[in-house]
């Protein structure tokens, strides 16, 4: 064949491998980022110098790549044209996604506060739970919400970074270390809760605030109680709530059984009740953990957590903040029952009209806080997807997505909130009809106290809810310290006004230190959120 | 160098001691073999921090740095694990915001630049990142980037570049692009924060790409000569592997132009690049490698253990092809399996058995297994799964086959020559090399070549024996573990001995200039 008649043949086969070549470039790589990672793409598929020249007419895979990059970005010129996608607002989903996702949500924040119902429903039924009792006297009260009060005010900061860290791990999918650091929270927690209670001991000894029998029986019931919710915090950061359910419904049948039955007696029977849950807490998260480990048989691996200097370094915002929660959450109470008139019988004294109408507005809590877990979901699922779809020369959408987003939740919070106090306030007024038929119920109802403590806290609770949902977003977006400083801020808000008010108008009064504190606790996260949403960007990046 | 033996800092990324592969086992050999001669202190680069090491080290591995990229509270306590954490809360305290604007920003705002123009003077390049190092031994590298003022300086610079450049609406960036390009920047640059140990003489990086920061610090800070050792060439790995990802189009250009930056610098600072094969010369020289400097050291195979024994009695008789391989698409197997189904009709009982992890792409395997029993291949084409003694495997056949599309220098290659099993490879990478004159070389993707060439060495045995005694013999005289671990100690004993002027004294970038001055004047205080 003469040479002419044979280029010409070969061109258009040429021609044809190039085309060819550029097709499967763009299905590997699409719009190319470069003519380099054209040309690499190419000798990838196996193609060389001399293929270049042989198949492609091309004196390298370079120039080749060359040509093969151009033609790749004519067509995207020519597919994108100049349109630019008029999009003014994202939308992730219509209403039904929403209401679908609410529901589910706003359900297992409600799992959380099972364990509180069914505490609640076991005293209506039996009169007993594991650490209450209609039959309790005064004296006992204080002993028994001492217990427990510092339980969760010692426990507090423990279970605050065991959350953390859990979370961390498991999120990593790694258990051998997140059972590592259960452990050595518990083996600082554990000790230091049993530390305290001789400490106390000691000082109740030298400063005898209480007669010793009181005080021995407070701290069985404190250490107990903090075993329980240290166990208890393993399984929620596991995200395992449901068992938690469990072993506190076997730990209450425990306190039946033991009191109907087996007539051990109140103290006895709730103590067992207590140590049986956190036996059952305990060994299920011992299992859960042991059986996760050998399935993805992380133990063949030797891990080990970062030294404690930097543990410590990067949890303790975690901790203070959980300490000072839980200190907020009784802090009135603490105020209340050390105020009088009368003057109370010994430095903290339980006072029942006011733990009444505390425990009536904790209902409405309960309810509403349930939809924080939706509100928290909906932010971390939307947070990708909205930076995926939002061009920098439109970066105002994004900012005003998130932003529309958080006054959604606040209107929700306020919607789901005012429901939820109406629904506490009527429900539990409804048992009036049975007044007659239960004494105990014309009881609760006696004193005026507990309308007002109801109605004043329940105001109190909606403003830390709000605290919390800001909370919330600062701790998915690792900014512990922005909740740390507003809590201790609120903390001594709280503090200051219920001492005051508690000794100028009256013991009642301390809740006004709640609604302070929470208002101060709303105020500045909520300054501190609308700095986070106007520079969401940010905060994702740094999120690290 | 003022030891006896010279002190090396190793520098790996995603191999050795904490992984396997052929990199790992490379860098185990290297160091084992010299473990009278050289001391090794090693940088490991991992994904993540939960990782053990893979080997048993020997006792020249003086200590190791971990530093993983994700995953890390606190990236201090691994890169400079060294000292206590309370220097690095102190280190923490140091940065303020006046700090950062008048020091820090300025270098950043220059190494953004370069980020945007990764072709641009790479001595520029250079000081800029040696810069950042200077500036975070003495400041906290996350205390530092995690200032909103950056994040600012970094979006802006964005968007600017964008506006001035020529992309499409649909190639602008997305806030995504923004955010994991900025956090990118924080994980991949963190070995630019590891101190440098005073016993260095020489650093030898693995790869041009990340690990190698520390190599153009201490070629700055103290002279040290510095290596790299080129299995693939890392950028063209990167364009690749980010090119082929699935993330938007913007990330993908900041990763590479990333990787761009870091690599020329790397190149352009080192004084050995040294690669395990000519074939990578052309993308090496393209990114800065000075061909003078460029010195291939092939790898080596243990003669005595890959040497050539009878066939088993199984096999013996049969025309086999061995190949080994994990099977997956860079191994090209389906060309394999199309080639045996042409070499069967010439020669009906031969037999191809594929040596080679079959996890690493389990789809793939099962394309390659639709395909065999689609072609009827079952009693001609088998999959042996990961075998543990790969000096066995060679003598088990006839010759050797490989039919990638895209290789280094593999070692397959060499251990069936060292066995005396000739091999049939494609012509890619660096395996010409290696094969020239005593195996047959293909075009990739050419069943029909890749089959002639089989045929040929199976039909012909005076052919087939004497071009394995050519491997055998070529591998002898070239491709030994001594051969190839002595060249590497010469180049260290070579490089430490070289006169050491710190680059620091001809930097010329402003921002890098300012920065020295400051931390000469604290230096005491510092201290």
């Amino acid at each position: 064949m003469p040479e002419h008649d044979q280029i010409q043949l070969e061109r258009p086969a040429k021609a044809e491998a190039v085309q060819d070549i550029t097709e499967r470039v763009y299905d590997l790589i699409g719009n190319p980022i470069s003519k380099w990672a054209v040309a690499a793409t190419i000798e990838s598929l196996g193609v060389r110098n001399v293929d270049a020249k042989t198949d492609y007419g091309y004196d390298s895979v370079f120039d080749l790549g060359n040509e093969v990059y151009n033609r790749i970005k004519k067509k995207e010129k020519e597919a994108a044209g100049d349109a630019e996608e008029d999009v003014d607002e994202f939308k992730f989903g219509g209403i039904g996604r929403t209401l679908k996702l609410f529901a589910k949500h706003y359900t297992a924040g409600m799992v959380f506060s099972m364990p509180m119902l069914s505490q609640i429903i076991a005293i209506i039924v039996f009169e007993y739970a594991l650490w209450a009792w209609f039959d309790f006297n005064e004296a006992q009260a204080t002993v028994v919400a001492l217990g427990t009060m510092l339980s969760f005010i010692l426990t507090g900061g423990f279970i605050q970074t065991l959350g953390r860290l859990v979370s961390k791990y498991k999120g990593e999918g790694n258990y051998y270390l997140a059972a590592k650091a259960t452990i050595a929270v518990m083996k600082i927690g554990i000790p230091f809760v049993f530390i305290s209670a001789l400490v106390i001991f000691g000082i109740n000894l030298i400063l005898p605030f209480y007669p010793q029998q009181l005080i021995i029986l407070s701290m069985i019931y404190m250490v107990l109680i903090s075993l329980l919710l240290l166990s208890a915090s393993v399984l929620f950061a596991t995200e395992q709530r449901f068992m938690i359910l469990m072993g506190i419904v076997s730990g209450t049948i425990f306190v039946i059984f033991g009191m109907d039955f087996a007539g051990l007696g109140i103290y006895l029977s709730q103590w067992l009740g207590i140590l049986t849950a956190t036996v059952i807490i305990s060994g299920y998260a011992f299992i859960y953990y042991k059986l996760k480990i050998r399935s993805l048989r992380q133990e063949l691996f030797k891990q080990s957590l970062p030294e404690g200097e930097v543990s410590y370094y990067n949890t303790y915002r975690y901790f203070v903040y959980g300490f000072c929660y839980f200190t907020f959450l009784f802090m009135d109470r603490l105020m209340a029952w050390s105020a009088g008139p009368p003057p109370p019988e010994y430095i903290i004294w339980f006072n029942t009209p006011y733990e009444l109408g505390m425990d009536w507005a904790l209902i409405s809590l309960v309810i509403t806080i349930a939809m924080l877990e939706y509100s928290v979901h909906s932010f971390s699922l939307n947070l990708i997807p909205a930076q995926k779809k939002a061009v920098i020369s439109k970066l105002k959408l994004f900012n005003r997505f998130f932003r529309r987003f958080y006054i959604k939740q606040i209107l929700l919070l306020l919607v789901v909130g005012g429901i939820s106090i109406l629904i506490t306030y009527y429900g539990v007024l409804s048992l009036r009809i049975f007044e007659n038929e239960v004494p105990e119920i014309s009881d609760f109802f006696a004193n005026p106290m507990t309308f007002k403590v109801f109605w004043l806290a329940s105001i109190g609770y909606l403003f830390l809810i709000y605290g919390l949902l800001n909370s919330l977003f600062f701790f998915t977006l690792n900014r512990p310290e922005m909740v740390m400083y507003s809590m201790i801020g609120s903390l001594f808000v709280n503090f200051i006004t219920g001492f005051l008010c508690s000794r100028i108008f009256g013991l009642e009064y301390a809740v006004i230190g709640l609604i302070a504190g929470s208002l101060v606790f709303g105020i500045s996260t909520g300054i501190l959120a609308k700095r986070f949403f106007k520079h969401l960007d940010y905060f994702y990046y740094s999120a690290y | 160098m003022s030891k006896d033996k010279p002190y090396v800092l190793f520098e790996t990324e995603g191999s050795y001691p904490y992984s396997g592969g052929g990199v790992s086992t490379w860098s185990h050999i290297l160091c084992t073999e010299l473990v009278e001669k050289v001391d090794f202190e090693l940088l490991a680069i991992t994904g993540n921090p939960y990782v053990e090491t893979r080997y048993r080290l020997p006792e020249n591995i003086r200590r190791i740095t971990h530093i993983p990229l994700w995953g890390v509270d606190e990236p201090s306590d691994y890169y400079d694990d060294r000292r206590p954490f309370s220097y690095q809360i102190e280190k923490k305290s140091r940065v303020s915001k006046k700090v950062i604007n008048t020091y820090f920003k300025p270098i950043f705002e220059d190494f953004i630049e370069c980020l945007f123009d990764p072709y641009t003077d790479v001595q520029r390049i250079s000081d800029i990142l040696y810069g950042l190092w200077k500036y975070f031994q003495y400041y906290d590298y996350k205390q530092t980037l995690r200032q909103p003022l950056l994040w600012t300086g970094f979006k802006q610079s964005l968007i600017n570049n964008f506006e001035a450049s020529d992309l499409s609406y649909n190639e602008q960036p997305r806030v995504f692009d923004i955010t994991f390009g900025m956090r990118w920047l924080y994980h991949f640059l963190m070995p630019v924060a590891a101190p440098i140990s005073d016993e260095i003489d020489v650093t030898h990086a693995t790869l041009a790409g990340f690990p190698a920061l520390i190599s153009i610090a201490a070629k700055y800070e103290k002279g040290i000569p510095s290596m790299v050792t080129d299995h693939g060439v890392y950028m063209r790995e990167r364009l690749i592997n980010v090119g082929q990802a699935d993330m938007p189009f913007f990330s993908k250009k900041l990763l590479v132009d990333l990787s761009t930056m870091v690599s020329r610098a790397v190149y352009y600072t080192a004084d050995q690049i040294s690669p395990v094969t000519t074939a990578n010369k052309d993308w090496e020289k393209r990114f800065e490698a000075a061909e003078e400097n460029i010195i291939p050291i092939y790898n080596g195979v243990n003669t005595d253990l890959f040497k050539p024994t009878p066939k088993p009695r199984q096999t013996q008789g049969v025309p086999t092809v061995i190949a080994v391989a994990q099977v997956f698409p860079l191994k090209d197997i389906e060309t394999m399996i199309r080639a045996a189904d042409i070499v069967r009709k010439e020669i009906p009982e031969v037999q191809f058995k594929v040596y080679g992890s079959l996890e690493v792409d389990k789809e793939y395997v099962a394309r390659c297994k639709a395909l065999v029993s689609e072609l009827q291949l079952e009693d001609t084409f088998q999959f042996g799964g990961f075998h543990d003694q790969p000096s066995m495997i060679f003598n088990e056949g006839d010759i050797s086959i490989l039919t990638s599309i895209s290789e280094g220098f593999p070692y397959t290659v060499i251990e069936s020559m060292s066995c005396g099993r000739p091999v049939v490879a494609t012509d890619v990478g660096g395996i010409r090399d290696a094969l020239e004159g005593c195996g047959i070389l293909c075009k990739p993707r050419d069943p029909q070549d890749i089959a002639k060439g089989v045929v040929t060495l199976l039909i012909d045995d005076d052919l087939r024996l004497e071009l394995g005694r050519k491997a055998r013999d070529r591998v002898l005289l070239t491709f030994t573990t001594e051969k190839s671990v002595n060249a590497y100690y010469d180049s260290y004993t070579k490089l430490a001995a070289k006169e050491r002027s710190p680059w620091k004294e001809r930097v010329k970038v402003k921002s890098v200039l300012k920065l020295l001055d400051h931390v000469k004047e604290k230096e005491f205080e510092y201290a």
